[in-house]
């Protein structure tokens, strides 16, 4: 099977649950406390799409990293984002919508995959405030995380034509 | 003390980040420094951060020159042998080059890698003996990398080198890829200079005809090969 890899960037702001997603996601494990990534942490996992197997390295950019020099130098090179928000707080919302903004002209062609995390703590089935997003997730719970890569691989495999 | 500067250096940086909706975070990332400054002052409290919290150990911290340097590398290897073994334990990933390896020649190549440069991908990559996710350690190169040349850069000059331990790793850089080669013990100005002419060989000859739009195991495997052969070969200069 052919193999292929591809460089994914998780951003938002700080604890909306990047690093809980990510160790959900590849280890199946999710902790309660709040560790604040500092700097950036790589883990790795593989998704089968059809034939393909995709290869996927996934830098977890902390929340306060934005500083924008450094912040450029990390994204170069990336074939998708997730920009995650927290459910339960509006401004995370807004704050990764401005970042789209500026991810928009910096990178016209790559895709963008908007999650709102922490769905467990909804009371209904979307958040409080107005809110357009890809998927909905919990790390907690695990609830739609597996889903969320593989649609984001999907994508990547999609524009492949 | 030497460090001190080193901070100052950076609560600058911080400082000249002008958005205005920055402020709030940089008070909180000047915070941080602030605390990690006063940890890395007492040894015995940075040796504690190491074996409790590693998360704490920071790429904010690292690149600040000499020392700082490899204690930055030094965390990041360690936080990501943690990533490999998913323990808590204390080990430096690097230390799987030495299994089996009495005192080596100096300068000896371990492993040679082709990054690609901006999304920080294995392009090709071998080495004597078996590594352990190569994927991980050349994003987390790159990062590192980039790091140094964006925050201490003039914006023209690459990072050269970065010590570990015993070891050096050579930094070459070409248009879209560069060359990181892991050497064991002391590295004299020949060997890096032979090492350098072995990676422009390989890059004009062959690598500089592939493309790199998609970076997939058809394109590492042949790569794989042209380093194996320009770097491992045992038939010639044995
Ligand atoms: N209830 C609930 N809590 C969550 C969820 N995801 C993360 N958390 C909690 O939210 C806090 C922050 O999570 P992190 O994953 O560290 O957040 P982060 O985005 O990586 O933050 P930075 O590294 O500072 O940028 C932690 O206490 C997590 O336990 C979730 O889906 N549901
Ligand atoms: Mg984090």
């Amino acid at each position: 099977m052919r193999e292929i890899s591809k460089k994914i960037v998780l951003l938002g702001n700080e604890s909306v649950g990047k690093t809980s997603l990510i160790k959900q996601y590849v280890h199946s494990i999710f902790n309660e406390e709040y560790l604040s990534t500092i700097g950036i942490n790589i883990s790795k996992k593989s998704v089968v799409i059809g034939d393909k197997t995709y290869k996927l390295l996934i830098w977890d950019v902390a929340g306060d990293l934005m500083n924008e020099k450094l912040y450029d130098a990390y994204l170069r090179g990336t074939h998708a984002f997730l920009l995650v928000f927290d459910v339960t707080l509006e401004t995370t919302y807004t704050s990764i919508m401005q970042e789209l903004e500026v991810l928009n002209s910096y990178f016209p062609d790559v895709n963008k995959i908007i999650i709102g995390n922490k769905m467990d703590l909804l009371e209904g089935d979307s958040p409080a405030f107005d809110a357009k997003f890809d998927i909905l997730t919990s790390a907690k719970t695990g609830q739609n995380v597996e889903g969320a890569f593989f649609d984001l691989a999907k994508r990547i495999d999609n524009e492949r034509g | 003390m030497e460090t001190k500067n080193q901070f100052e250096e950076l609560r600058r940086i911080i400082l000249s980040d002008d958005r205005e909706e920055n402020n709030e975070r940089n008070q909180r990332l000047l915070e941080k420094i602030d605390v990690l400054e006063k940890q890395l002052n007492d040894p015995d409290e940075f040796v504690k951060i190491l074996h409790n919290s590693k998360e704490q150990v920071v790429d904010m911290l690292g690149p600040h020159v000499g020392k700082l340097i490899r204690k930055f590398i030094r965390s990041e290897m360690e936080r990501l042998s943690e990533n490999i073994t998913q323990k808590r334990k204390a080990f430096f990933s690097f230390d799987y080059l030495r299994r089996n390896k009495k005192e080596s020649a100096n300068g000896q190549l371990a492993q040679v890698f082709i990054i690609h440069k901006h999304s920080g991908l294995v392009i090709g990559e071998y080495g004597n003996e078996d590594t352990i996710e190569p994927d991980l350690i050349a994003s987390m190169l790159t990062a590192i990398k980039s790091f140094v040349e964006t925050a201490f850069g003039d914006g023209e000059s690459d990072l050269e080198s970065l010590e570990y331990g015993n070891y050096t790793i050579l930094l070459f850089n070409f248009e879209q890829f560069y060359f990181a080669l892991i050497t064991e013990g002391i590295l004299t100005k020949e060997m890096k200079s032979l090492y350098f002419d072995q990676c422009l060989e390989l890059a004009d000859d062959s690598i500089g005809s592939l493309s790199f739009k998609e970076i997939d195991d058809v394109l590492t495997n042949k790569v794989n090969k042209y380093i194996q052969n320009t770097f491992f070969s045992t038939s010639d200069n044995a």
